[in-house]
């Protein structure tokens, strides 16, 4: 490497001091070996039942009507607040914040993003239904989006 | 030096992986990869004691984890992986129960190394050992798989998970740092 890595070499040298008892590998191999516990059987795949397969959709399903009901007893709380997911009422965010929320409304890692966004989009039949839901105003070139594909 | 087991470790692994093979391939790698996965965990450790007990821990774990072992490392990387991991918990309990507060000097461990009937060296052994403690944890592993056992960056760097530049230059600090300790 360089001098310094040189100099240490010559003075100390690479085989360090340290030593084992007599025998001792072979020893410690054995009681190792002795010691083993059965072997660990595999986890056999199970195949999934209907269920755990739904699971994770009706799960996504619940969280989208829990959190819109939320925001329909939040809206009519706080009375003229315009709604929207930009704008959500205090209560909501708050309770959005909160760290128990991600554990109440269970999102499952397996959904990717394109996945999530089409059970949405399963909901709504057209774009005006959304706009009215989420208190949108979709840009013009986005009118044109044909929910039902 | 490193050691390198003439073994074919493709067939290790099928036959470690079937219930019926795996106590006689357990023994195969014991015997292949222990004794440089023990001179690992004692350089780290210093007493030899410590060092026999990680290394039956890292075996047993090894063998109740070995349906998890996929082979996409290599069987030793696997091994000295379990070895470096109970170390570091190992030194770090120890730090606790010896009130070491400041992570890295581990000298603490080689306090009576003079007097450990296991080691064979003299003063300037000794001196050398006592300044390699010093250095912080990582770049111990780093100096010891390096400057003893002459292992590749790119090996090391499979077992520590840390780029080839990075060790490079760990390396280097603590060629330095030991060079400029033992001449003071």
């Amino acid at each position: 490497m360089n001098k310094q890595e040189d100099k240490l070499i010559e003075k100390y040298g690479r085989e360090g001091a340290w030593r084992v008892p007599e025998g001792y590998f072979e020893s410690v191999y054995k009681e190792i070996g002795e010691k083993l516990p059965p072997y660990p059987e595999l986890r056999r795949h199970e195949e999934m039942t209907r269920w755990q397969r739904l699971k994770p959709y009706v799960y996504l399903a619940a969280m989208f009507a829990g959190i819109w009901l939320m925001m329909k007893v939040f809206y009519h709380a706080s009375g003229n607040v315009s709604l929207s997911l930009d704008n959500p009422p205090e209560q909501l965010a708050q309770v959005m914040s909160e760290p128990d929320f991600a554990d109440t409304f269970f999102i499952p890692e397996s959904l990717s993003d394109l996945e999530v966004e089409r059970e949405v989009m399963r909901e709504y039949d057209s774009m005006e239904e959304f706009e009215r839901d989420f208190g949108y105003t979709l840009e013009s070139q986005y009118k044109d989006l044909d929910l039902t594909e | 030096m490193a050691y390198t087991p003439p073994i074919d470790e493709k067939q290790l692994v099928e036959d470690l992986q079937n219930p019926k093979t795996a106590c006689t391939a357990f023994d195969t790698m014991m015997r292949a990869y222990g004794e440089p996965v023990y001179w690992q965990i004692r350089k780290m450790v210093a007493s030899h004691e410590d060092a026999n007990d990680l290394l039956q821990n890292c075996f047993m774990k090894a063998w109740s984890n070995l349906q998890n072992f996929r082979g996409d490392a290599k069987l030793s990387t696997w091994l000295y992986k379990i070895a470096v991991n109970e170390t570091l918990n190992f030194l770090n309990k120890e730090r606790q129960r010896n009130g070491v507060k400041e992570e890295g000097d581990d000298s603490f461990l080689l306090a009576n190394i003079e007097s450990d009937e296991y080691f064979d060296g003299d003063r300037l052994q000794a001196d050398f050992q006592k300044a390699i403690a010093t250095l912080p944890e990582k770049q111990r592993l780093v100096f010891n798989m390096r400057y003893y056992d002459d292992m590749k960056y790119e090996r090391i760097s499979e077992i520590l998970g840390t780029s080839v530049g990075a060790l490079k230059a760990s390396y280097h600090h603590a060629v330095k740092k030991l060079t400029a300790l033992l001449e003071s």
